[in-house]
């Protein structure tokens, strides 16, 4: 069984597929790359500082529910956009970085290349989620959610509606990754829980 | 250049006045929320683990107001400055949370 359990010593054990993994490698990409768009910091003395030129939501849907506005007012959410977005990309990259980077770790890079002939796509792997990574897992599969969750234009109702859709429309296929992540998200949270209590 | 006042007889004994005071309170003030909105996307139990995470509330506690942002569409989950409610919300949007700050009505 894929997912998340823990060993009698408290450690994370992470078993996926060799298919499961390269989504998951996969999709840290993407975030990866959506998360460098428009992250240019127009004067080089500003960037040193981390003060971005950006002060507007960005247009991308997805972006924006990465990023959103801390305030209300137009005014004060691009001031706090200026001085604030760019550090936000940071943090919301080494999540995505931080899972990438183990399943490199463990799995080899062509080992995750999903256009290898190869691949034993059933292939079991296993590996220790260490305990300092597991929070960074915790926020990187929420930004997976996230954006895959907003794509989808998710609502209350999703379930309904994407059970009822035909195998054939490509949502459906981004539906499953999306629930399955939730699903892996919550083995997470739950053995976090009881590690912490 | 002054001299430092003495501080020797009675007359000099200070009793604050009350816009002293009022100043002195309104540094107490905490005037500022973080206010968390509903979204159809993160998990119940994450939110919760998110307000445990981030401002070390109680299980129950951060179990209620994720509750409450579930059932109203948004909670009041912290007060204090305007700098301390724009960390909160620096923090909560790196959880992936939809947070805002505001002045209090």
């Amino acid at each position: 069984m894929s997912g998340f359990s823990r060993k009698r010593n408290g450690e994370i054990l992470a078993t996926f597929s060799h298919y499961e993994g390269a989504i998951l490698k996969s999709l840290t990409e993407q975030i990866l790359e959506l998360l460098g768009e428009g992250d240019a910091p127009a004067d080089p003395l500003l960037a040193v500082v981390g003060i971005s030129s950006n002060d507007s939501l960005p247009e991308d849907p997805v972006l924006a529910r990465l990023l959103p506005d801390a305030y209300k007012e137009e005014k004060d959410a691009a001031e706090f956009r200026r001085y604030t977005e760019h550090s936000a990309r940071e943090k919301k990259r080494a999540h995505a970085q931080a899972i990438r980077e183990l399943l490199m770790e463990n799995l080899g890079d062509h080992a995750l290349d999903l256009t290898e002939p190869g691949l034993n796509k059933r292939e079991e792997l296993h590996f220790i989620l260490p305990k300092e990574k597991a929070q960074m897992w915790l926020m990187g599969i929420n930004d997976m959610r996230l954006a895959l969750g907003t794509r989808l234009n998710v609502t209350p109702d999703a379930q309904e509606r994407f059970s009822a859709m035909s195998e054939e429309n490509p949502d459906k296929g981004i539906y499953n990754l999306f629930a399955w992540l939730g699903w892996l998200q919550e083995i997470l949270l739950d053995i976090l829980t009881d590690t912490d209590e | 250049m002054i001299s430092a006042p003495k501080a020797s007889s009675a007359d000099t004994e200070v009793t604050p006045s009350d816009s002293v005071e009022e100043f002195l309170r309104s540094l107490h003030d905490k005037p500022w929320v973080t206010i968390v909105w509903d979204d159809p996307i993160n998990l119940m139990s994450y939110v919760t683990h998110v307000f445990m995470a981030v401002f070390g509330y109680s299980r129950d506690k951060a179990h209620n107001l994720m509750l409450q942002v579930h059932n109203d569409g948004k909670a009041i989950v912290s007060n204090g400055t305007r700098e301390e409610m724009e960390h909160d919300v620096a923090m909560l949007h790196e959880y992936g949370l939809w947070a805002t700050l505001q002045r209090m009505d």
